[in-house]
């Protein structure tokens, strides 16, 4: 049952990536692979964590998987990378925290400040790594000639 | 022959003003100016401001620039600019047809502007429910950003400072939250803000300037960046200000999560 829970809310957010990407104005064609991509995303995000409760690690591959599709759907498409790359890192951004925060200040309590500053940077951090790594990688491959 | 210079430099800008990335746009351009005629060609883009130095056979260099007033996000124009310059540059459509493509998407608009708000509106409320709110929530959320997602909207189209409408939303939001926990209190309004911060932080601008920082646009990547940070800022300060507010007037913790 929980799986079950888990699979809906994985569902759900890619739908709701895909209402998103209307708003974002990309093309109607890829309104269902972006849901798709948001799905991936999120659901690889929440079996790391399971396995690792670690919030920043999960974030980080990821948002490396969602990169690597991103680009390889780029490639085969040719379309800008921006359209499905931020279709993935949606679900990933760290709102909650940033809400917590927001929270904190208001409460004038400075641990969680601190706490979910750390945490949302850390966060935030991991998915600009991500990007730059599978970036860099696929950047060296195509001028080294492989076909990825 | 400054032709395909001219549409080059259109294409650039509806790619620069459409949120694309400052090597892509600079690809693009690229693609355009293939003529077997042009000896040297130069191209600058230093965030608003695009630059092309080209130099025909037996003629002096030609040097055309454009700045870019506004900058929003249109994935499909992006897409479709793309698609225009690599069929032109491959030698299936002649300058004649790119022109009239370029022409044609600059003015398009890909969805009204009340599919945008009900969409955004749709996918806050998917998002709670994903995060584990109920139904309840997410049908309070889904009218709660209505208002909001139609303020941005507005706000775009009258130009605007982002930053404003960003504070308006946040405060918005904040607002009409506080006053649907007057009636019901059991809600999760800390998942339901969440996402309303997850959907309304500039992602697509963040991206770009990652992507931007990567390629070694660094002056480009950096502005937008900053822009990034000021947007997201902008929609804290609107939520914190008005629970700042209702914490003067009611006293006490606002919530404990």
């Amino acid at each position: 049952m929980e799986t079950l829970i888990i699979i809906i809310k994985i569902i759900l957010i890619g739908v709701g990536t895909g209402f998103f990407s209307i708003a974002m104005e990309a093309d109607k064609e890829d309104l269902p692979i972006n849901a798709l991509l948001a799905s991936i995303c999120y659901g690889a995000y929440v079996y790391i964590l399971s396995l690792s409760d670690n919030m920043v690690i999960a974030t980080l591959i990821a948002t490396l998987l969602v990169s690597f599709l991103a680009i390889y759907l780029t490639r085969k498409r040719q379309k800008p990378l921006q359209i499905y790359l931020v279709a993935g890192i949606i679900p990933l951004l760290p709102g909650f925290n940033i809400f917590k925060m927001v929270l904190g200040f208001v409460n004038q309590d400075f641990t969680e400040i601190l706490v979910n500053a750390n945490l949302t940077i850390q966060i935030l951090f991991a998915i600009v790594m991500s990007i730059i790594i599978a970036s860099s990688i696929t950047t060296m491959l195509k001028k080294i000639k492989i076909k990825v | 022959m400054s032709k395909n210079l001219s549409l080059a430099l259109r294409a650039g800008e509806i790619m620069l003003k459409n949120g694309s990335e400052t090597y892509r746009a600079q690809n693009i351009i690229n693609l355009i100016l293939k003529d077997k005629d042009i000896i040297d060609k130069n191209i600058t883009i230093i965030g608003t401001a695009i630059i092309i130095t080209v130099q025909y056979a037996d003629q002096p260099p030609i040097t055309m620039t454009k700045s870019i007033a506004r900058r929003k996000n249109n994935l499909h124009k992006l897409s479709f600019v793309s698609k225009l310059a690599l069929e032109y540059n491959q030698g299936k459509s002649d300058l004649l047809k790119l022109e009239e493509g370029l022409e044609a998407i600059d003015i398009s608009i890909t969805y009204p502007v009340w599919m945008k708000v009900i969409a955004t509106s749709i996918a806050t409320a998917l998002f709670t429910l994903g995060y584990g709110a109920s139904l309840a929530g997410a049908l309070a959320i889904f009218f709660i950003t209505l208002l909001p997602a139609y303020l941005i909207q507005y706000f775009m189209r009258q130009n605007m400072p982002f930053f404003l409408s960003n504070i308006l939303a946040g405060a918005v939001i904040s607002f009409l939250s506080l006053i649907t926990f007057q009636f019901y209190p059991e809600m999760q309004y800390n998942k339901m803000i969440s996402s309303v911060i997850i959907i309304l932080t500039p992602g697509v601008m963040a991206v770009t300037a990652i992507r931007d920082l990567v390629n070694g646009d660094f002056i480009t990547g950096a502005s937008r960046g900053i822009d990034a940070i000021i947007l997201a800022a902008g929609l804290s300060i609107g939520v914190g200000a008005v629970l700042s507010l209702y914490l003067f007037i009611s006293g006490g913790v606002i919530w404990k999560l």
